[in-house]
């Protein structure tokens, strides 16, 4: 038996039995694991189990007989192993195909399209060929990408030094991943720090050399109700909720007259000259100072009056500047 | 698609469920519907008829018809009624195609945003079991939808090699340039997408951010081919300012300590108080006080002198602003 059959006679097994089935039972009815020392049959079972279950068959472990739980075995149960009825309409086909061309990663594009395949199985249509729709790239370019991918899909500790934003020496990280986020091109780890015995978000490209997997997969479960997105929510600007107004000379300040609401031109303002108001939105006060400071006498914030304070009193804790 | 154990499993535990589900099929029909080189599935066949019920005797074997398949490429098998479901999505499959299909959703508008949308709820559902939560996220940058169709435009020029005519806004200089330039090829570097082009009014290579792009026209003209424009080297980073330009410290207090990850810098040291000094080539003096006014007051000059100076009375000048004195 080659190990492509060995696995899938392995998993008919699991399949077509009515009840768990014990590892021993398993041995002697498979003929290659039959024919294994006791060690290279654990070695061989162990991983075979861990690459059904990676290719999303559910293994589970149960007792052989309800009423007695001293004896456990293996099972697939048929329900839980097959996907479900699926019935796209035919433009829902027609942009699934699309998925193909959104990941820059060949672990990511692979599992997409191992997706696609299973369900064409299940009697989708899809259409690889659309052209007609630019679709958005996500690339992957760090190197440590894969060890952290595979590591939060079997759920295995990984080990890496870090270089902390600014700080002079990178230090020793131990995380349970619980997956990988892009935000505007570039990518982190979420996960909990052993150590700090907390979730932490790390920045790929920070890590130093290479980051190393340690001890065996289902170390670890992933917290119930855990939310990528909501985690790393943090990453992205919040919703611009806020409304301001800042005042321009004309022809100036670009950048905030390209997200403005509304411009206003010939109005009052320091000095005879007319001025531009501008009236933006905003998520953070801070940020919305920090781009009226950039145009320097060109422009300045009007309202709120919590911003136009802040705008006074940072120039005014400038160095050499006399308030 | 690699050609480990269990991907060739994989693959067959959507072979099979497929011709059980449609009867016999051609084999390039096969591998068109689930995405795979023919001859994959050939082989793959050949590893299915030593499988099936245990005790691998020749009834309980699945048949595969090997006539059927050398002499007419028609796939046909038997004998294998306990898989006529395909497997479940892994949770790598199914984090990694409900977010390439939401990343879509974020640039898709219309009709595609619709069918984006009820597709993506039924496939959810289907992967949805209590286990798969995904395991990979994507948060777009902002404006994604624009990026999109001005990349897609862009493309299209560097491939018809047409001239474009650009405007582009130059931070540095608070302005709207307009210029024709040559389009040669789009970079990518750090989450920010460029095209790099011959820029005919300053005769010389450039990169144009995109989200510094106010209004790119595809023109009819043909480009100019620049055959003699090294490659980028993407490596190194991409703006890497001349060795001629003069060298400015600046110490970095907390707030500002970003500076010194996002810009190129000389050098880095440590200060007292989480402060930072950083070491910078400065191309224009412009740029620089404009980076230390959006920064005010966190990050101050420590040298060289005239570049402190300039900083401390363009502060002057904007507070000034605020008290109604000035002009």
């Amino acid at each position: 038996m080659t190990k492509s059959e060995r696995l899938l006679n392995l998993l008919i097994l699991l399949l077509v039995q009515r009840h768990p089935i014990t590892k021993a039972k398993i041995r002697a009815t498979v003929p290659p694991y039959k024919e294994a020392s006791d060690e290279a049959f654990d070695r061989m079972f162990e991983r075979d189990k861990d690459e059904l279950r990676a290719l999303g068959v559910p293994v589970e472990l149960a007792a052989v007989d309800k009423f007695f739980d001293d004896e456990t075995g293996y099972r697939v149960n048929p329900d839980s192993f097959a996907l479900p009825g699926i019935n796209l309409t035919a433009d829902e086909a027609a942009v699934i195909g699309l998925a193909t061309r959104v990941w820059q990663h060949a672990g990511l594009a692979a599992a997409t399209s191992d997706a696609l395949a299973k369900l064409s199985a299940a009697g989708v249509e899809v259409d690889r060929s659309r052209l007609d729709i630019a679709a958005p790239v996500v690339a992957v370019s760090d190197a440590n990408f894969d060890i952290f991918w595979q590591s939060s899909l079997d759920r295995t500790r990984v080990t890496f030094d870090y270089q902390r934003s600014g700080s002079p020496a990178p230090a020793t990280r131990r995380l349970e991943p619980w997956g990988v986020v892009s935000s505007s091109g570039r990518w982190y780890v979420v996960g909990r720090d052993v150590d700090r015995g907390e979730p932490r978000l790390f920045r790929l490209s920070r890590i130093q050399g290479s980051a190393k997997r340690t001890g065996r997969g289902d170390a670890f479960e992933v917290p119930e109700g855990v939310n990528l997105r909501e985690l790393t929510a943090s990453l992205t600007p919040g919703p611009a909720t806020e409304t301001g107004t800042v005042l321009a000379r004309p022809d100036t300040a670009h950048a905030l007259r390209r997200n403005a609401v509304q411009v206003e031109a010939g109005v009052d303002g320091p000095g005879d000259t007319p001025w531009d108001r501008i009236t933006v939105t905003f998520a953070s006060t801070h940020g919305f100072v920090d781009e009226v400071l950039a145009f320097g006498s060109d422009a300045l914030v009007e309202s709120p009056p919590e911003a136009r304070e802040l705008a006074v009193s940072r120039l005014g804790k400038v160095k050499g500047v006399r308030s | 698609m690699s050609s480990g154990a269990k991907e060739q499993v994989g693959r067959l535990l959507a072979l099979v469920p497929l011709i059980r589900r449609e009867g016999d099929m051609r084999v390039d029909t096969a591998a068109e519907r689930l995405g795979v080189p023919a001859q994959q599935l050939v082989d793959d066949l050949r590893v299915l008829i030593y499988c099936g019920w245990p005790g691998w005797l020749p009834g309980d074997l699945i048949e595969v018809d090997l006539d059927a398949l050398d002499g007419e490429s028609v796939i046909r098998i038997h004998n294998a009624d306990y898989l006529s479901a395909p497997l479940r999505l892994s949770a790598a499959e199914a984090s990694a195609i409900t977010v390439a299909l939401r990343t879509l959703r974020e640039s898709a508008d219309g009709d595609t945003l619709d069918s984006l949308d009820r597709a993506l709820a039924k496939i959810e559902a289907v992967a949805e079991d209590g286990r798969t939560t995904p395991r990979v996220d994507v948060h777009l940058p902002a404006k994604q939808r624009e990026t999109t169709a001005l990349k897609a435009r862009l493309a299209g020029a560097v491939a018809e090699r047409r001239q474009v005519a650009l405007t582009y806004y130059v931070p540095a200089r608070d302005e709207h340039t307009e210029r024709t330039v040559d389009p040669i090829e789009l970079v990518e570097s750090q989450g920010m997408a460029y095209l790099q082009a011959w820029c005919h009014t300053a005769d010389n290579r450039r990169l144009f951010r995109f989200d510094r792009i106010v209004a790119a026209e595809v023109l009819d003209a043909p480009a100019d081919p620049h055959p003699d424009v090294a490659p980028l080297d993407l490596a190194e980073g991409l703006f890497r300012p001349a060795e001629d330009c003069p060298e400015v410290t600046l110490r970095l207090a907390p707030q500002a300590r970003w500076v010194a990850e996002y810009y190129p810098v000389e050098s880095v040291k440590e200060r007292r108080g989480d402060k930072l000094d950083v070491v910078m080539r400065v191309a224009d003096p412009r740029w620089l006080n404009r980076l230390l006014l959006r920064l005010a007051p966190y990050a101050e000059v420590v040298g060289p002198r005239e570049y402190a100076d300039a900083f401390t009375a363009a502060a002057q000048d904007a507070l000034s602003l605020y008290r109604g004195d000035g002009a």
